[in-house]
C-alpha cells in the first residue's frame, strides 16, 4: 500500500486495508481485507462520547462545546488541552487521582519538556486520553453510580458505551472479542467495514434515536470546530480538517487506524494498517481523500500538497527518504469510484 | 511479487493486533544457506548493523595504531549507544584522542535514547548534543580516519569524501560483492548507507567470523574487532536492551548488532555462521522478537544463555497503567524455518 525510499532505493513496505462505506453499507470503494476484525483504538472516541448524551451527563453537567471535543481527542497535553480537561474535572467535581488511564512522556516536543518540570500538574492528565477518562467518570455520576472503577467492563458507564457502540455498528459485541486498550477502557475487536458504516450512520443521522441523533452532530460540529483540541495545534489530523471547512472529520486511533467521515456524502472511512504503522495511515488517509475528491482539482493538488507524501529527515535535517503509496492500489480505486 | 511470510504478531490478548513481514537467513562462511525464510535475495539498507564491517577502516587507514586506539574506542565505534554517562564518555575518549570536537561530529544532534539518561536529559534541560546520537561513536572513528589520511576532515560523511569510499571498500570487500550508486540513501546519521542482499550481509560476518576469504589482515582486524565488541557489550547500545543483554550472557560466542528500520546482523563466533535479518515495514521490536526466536534456533544455547534469551522471545506488551495488554511473538512460520 505504501513503500518508504531511502534516497533511491525502497527500504520499508506496508500493508493494510481501508474502506469507504455510505450510510446504507454500500462500498463505495475498498482495499484489502475490510471484514477483519480490529482494535479501533482512539479513533473509536467519537462513538463513545455519545454516550455522554445518553446517560445524560452533557445536560446535568452544561458540558461545553470543548468539553466534548476533549472527550474525543488523542491530545498532546498543551496548555489549551489541559485547561479544559481540568475544568471539566472541577465541574463534575473530580479530581486527577480518579483518572485510571494512567500515563506517558506527551507526544509533542513543547509538552514533553513541559511534562519533566514540576508544574503542579498530575501526570495522568498529560495521558493523551485523559479527556475521555474525565468524560468517563461524568457519565458515571450522571448515572448515579460511583466513579471507582469505572473502566470494568460490567459497570454501568462501560455497558452503556458498548450499547453506544452496538447501535452504530448494527450487531451485539461478546466477550469474545473484548480485550484491554491502552488506557486501559475494554476494547472490542470489530470489522474495519462495520466503523466506517458507524462513522456513516453518525453522519447521517436519520434512523438513529434522537438523543443519539442529536450528540452525533454536535459531536462531528464540534470536532471540526475545535480541530486543535483533537491532538495539537499544527498537526496533520488538524490541517487536514482545516482544509475541508467542516465537511471531514478524522480521529487517529493508535497502531495504525484511522477513522472519518465525509459529511456531505455522510461517507464513513476506515483505515488500518497491517503492521501499526500511524505515519503510513496518514499518508494513506490524504491519498485516499484526495482520490474522493475526484472533480475538485483545487483539493486533490492541496491534498497531495500538503499532505501526500512526507518527507523523511534525518537528525541533522537532512531529507532521505520519503513515503511513497503504491500507485497501482490508488490507480485501482480511481477506477471504482468512477462507476459510483 | 510474493510477500514476504509473517515474522512477528502482536496480540491483544487473545487476538491479532498487527502483523510483521521479512526475510532472514543464516549461512556458514562459504555461504551455504543454513536457514532461511522470505525473499533474501532483495537488497536492504543495512543501518547501523554494519558497524563493525565499516570499522575497519579504523584499521585500513591506520587509525588505530597512530591514536593508539584501545578495545574501547573501537566497540564505541560499533555502537548504536543510549547515551548514557558511559557512553558518552567513551566517545568523548576518541575525541581527545584524535584532537576533535564534538562539534566536529555530522551526525546530528539526537536525544538519548537510553530511558535513564533520556529522563535526565530533559529533567536537566540539557542543551542537546551531537554527543548523544547514538552513532557518535562511529563518527569519532570517522573522524580519526580522516585525520590519518591526512584530508579535510569537515565533510568526511559525504560519499565523495575520501573516508566513506574507504569505509565503503571496506564492506565490499567482507561481502564480497560492489555496492552501487543505485541503491543508495542517505542514513539517519547522514554517511551514506548502501542497499545489498541479506545473504551478503550474513556471508560477510561469516566471513569476520571465521576468516575464511579473507586477507590475513582483514582476518586479524576482525577478530580484533568482533572481540572488541562481544567483551564491551554494555557499550553497543546500553541498559536492558537486546543486544548488550544477549552478548554479555552469551560471553564471547555471540556477535549481534541492530540496525535501524527493524534490521539485525550477527554471526556466532564458535559455529563460524552469519545471520541477517529484515522486517519490511522497519519495526524494531519486530525485528527483536524475530532475531531472539532465531538465535533460541541456531545458537543451541547453555541453560543460563537461554534465561537471558527468553527474555526476548515474546516480550509481554503493558499500558500506561503497566497493566499487561497482550504480548509479541514470533510466527509459526518463521519458527518452522528451522524445523
Amino acid at each position: 500500500m505504501v513503500k518508504v525510499n531511502r534516497g533511491n532505493w525502497v527500504e520499508n513496505i506496508h500493508r493494510g486495508a481501508f474502506c469507504v462505506i455510505d450510510k446504507n453499507n454500500n462500498i463505495i470503494a475498498s482495499v484489502g481485507n475490510i471484514e477483519q476484525e480490529i482494535f479501533p483504538h482512539s479513533a473509536i472516541k467519537p462513538i463513545q462520547a455519545l454516550a455522554l448524551f445518553e446517560s445524560g451527563a452533557v445536560e446535568k453537567f452544561s458540558l461545553s462545546d470543548k468539553e466534548i471535543v476533549l472527550a474525543c481527542s488523542s491530545h498532546y497535553g498543551e496548555n489549551h488541552h489541559i485547561e479544559v480537561i481540568e475544568e471539566f474535572l472541577r465541574k463534575i467535581e473530580c479530581s486527577a487521582s480518579d483518572l485510571e488511564c494512567g500515563t506517558h512522556i506527551p507526544y509533542g516536543k513543547q509538552t514533553r519538556d513541559e511534562y519533566f518540570l514540576d508544574r503542579k500538574i498530575p501526570k495522568s492528565v498529560y495521558c493523551n486520553s485523559s479527556g475521555k477518562h474525565v468524560a468517563m467518570l461524568a457519565i458515571a455520576k450522571a448515572l448515579g453510580e460511583k466513579t471507582e472503577n469505572y473502566l470494568n467492563p460490567s459497570y454501568g458507564v462501560q455497558r452503556l458505551v458498548k450499547s453506544c457502540t452496538e447501535m452504530l455498528v448494527g450487531y451485539h459485541l461478546d466477550d469474545n472479542s473484548l480485550e484491554i486498550d491502552n488506557c486501559s477502557m475494554p476494547t472490542y475487536a470489530i470489522s474495519l467495514r462495520s466503523f466506517a458504516l458507524a462513522f456513516a450512520k453518525m453522519s447521517y443521522g436519520e434512523n438513529l434515536p434522537s438523543k443519539i441523533k442529536k450528540g452525533a452532530a454536535i459531536i462531528f460540529d464540534t470536532m471540526v470546530k475545535y480541530p486543535d483540541l483533537l491532538r495539537a495545534k499544527e498537526v496533520m489530523d488538524s490541517n487536514i480538517m482545516r482544509a475541508f471547512y467542516g465537511n471531514l472529520v478524522i480521529k487517529a486511533g493508535n497502531d495504525g487506524v484511522i477513522f472519518g467521515v465525509l459529511r456531505d456524502k455522510n461517507y464513513g472511512i476506515a483505515i488500518k494498517i497491517d503492521d501499526g504503522n500511524m505515519n503510513v495511515a496518514r499518508v494513506v488517509i490524504a491519498n485516499l481523500l484526495s482520490k474522493l475528491m475526484k472533480g475538485n482539482h483545487e483539493m486533490q493538488d492541496k491534498l497531495l500538497f500538503l499532505f501526500g507524501s512526507e518527507i523523511i529527515k534525518n537528525a541533522a535535517r537532512i531529507e532521505t527518504g520519503k513515503y511513497l503509496v503504491v500507485d497501482s492500489v490508488f490507480d485501482e480505486l480511481e477506477g471504482n469510484l468512477q462507476d459510483n | 511479487m510474493m510477500a514476504n511470510p509473517i515474522l512477528a504478531i502482536n496480540f491483544r490478548g487473545r487476538r491479532i493486533e498487527n502483523i510483521h513481514r521479512g526475510a532472514f537467513c543464516v549461512v556458514n562462511c562459504h555461504g551455504d544457506i543454513e536457514y532461511s525464510s522470505g525473499d533474501i535475495g532483495k537488497a536492504v539498507f543495512p543501518r547501523s548493523s554494519i558497524k563493525a564491517m565499516q570499522a575497519l577502516a579504523l584499521f585500513k587507514s591506520g587509525a588505530v595504531e597512530k591514536f593508539s586506539l584501545d578495545d574501547s574506542d573501537i566497540a564505541i565505534a560499533c555502537s548504536s549507544h543510549g547515551g548514557d554517562k558511559q557512553h558518552v564518555e567513551a566517545v568523548q575518549v576518541i575525541l581527545d584522542k584524535i584532537g576533535c570536537l564534538v562539534d566536529d561530529l555530522e551526525c546530528g544532534e539526537q536525544v538519548p535514547t537510553d530511558r535513564a539518561a533520556r529522563n535526565e536529559f530533559f529533567a536537566l534541560k540539557k542543551p542537546s548534543s551531537a554527543i548523544f546520537n547514538n552513532c557518535s561513536g562511529k563518527h569519532a572513528g570517522m573522524l580519526a580516519v580522516a585525520k590519518v589520511l591526512g584530508v579535510e576532515a569537515k565533510g568526511y560523511s559525504k560519499a565523495s569524501h575520501a573516508v566513506q569510499k574507504l569505509v565503503k571498500t571496506c564492506i565490499e570487500e567482507v561481502i564480497g560483492q560492489k555496492l552501487s550508486d543505485k541503491k543508495c540513501g542517505i542514513d539517519g546519521c547522514s554517511i551514506p548507507t548502501y542497499a545489498a542482499p541479506l545473504t551478503a550481509f550474513a556471508l560477510g560476518f561469516a566471513r569476520m567470523a571465521s576468516g575464511v576469504d579473507l586477507s590475513v589482515e582483514t582476518e586479524l582486524e576482525s577478530k580484533v574487532i568482533f572481540d572488541a565488541v562481544v567483551n564491551n557489550p554494555y557499550l553497543i547500545r546500553g541498559e536492558n536492551t537486546l543486544d548488550s543483554d544477549l552478548m554479555a550472557a552469551f560471553a564471547g560466542r555471540l556477535m549481534l548488532k541492530i540496525g535501524a528500520d527493524g534490521v539485525f546482523c550477527g554471526a556466532l563466533l564458535d559455529k563460524k555462521i552469519g545471520f541477517a535479518l529484515k522486517i519490511d515495514d522497519g519495526d524494531i521490536k519486530a525485528a527483536e522478537v524475530a532475531i531472539a526466536n532465531i538465535i533460541l534456533a541456531i545458537a543451541e544455547p547453555s541453560e543460563k544463555e537461554k534465561q537471558v534469551l527468553l527474555r526476548y522471545v515474546s516480550p509481554e506488551l503493558r499500558n500506561w497503567s503497566k497493566i499487561k495488554t497482550g504480548e509479541l511473538v514470533a510466527s509459526d512460520e518463521l519458527k518452522a524455518a528451522f524445523s
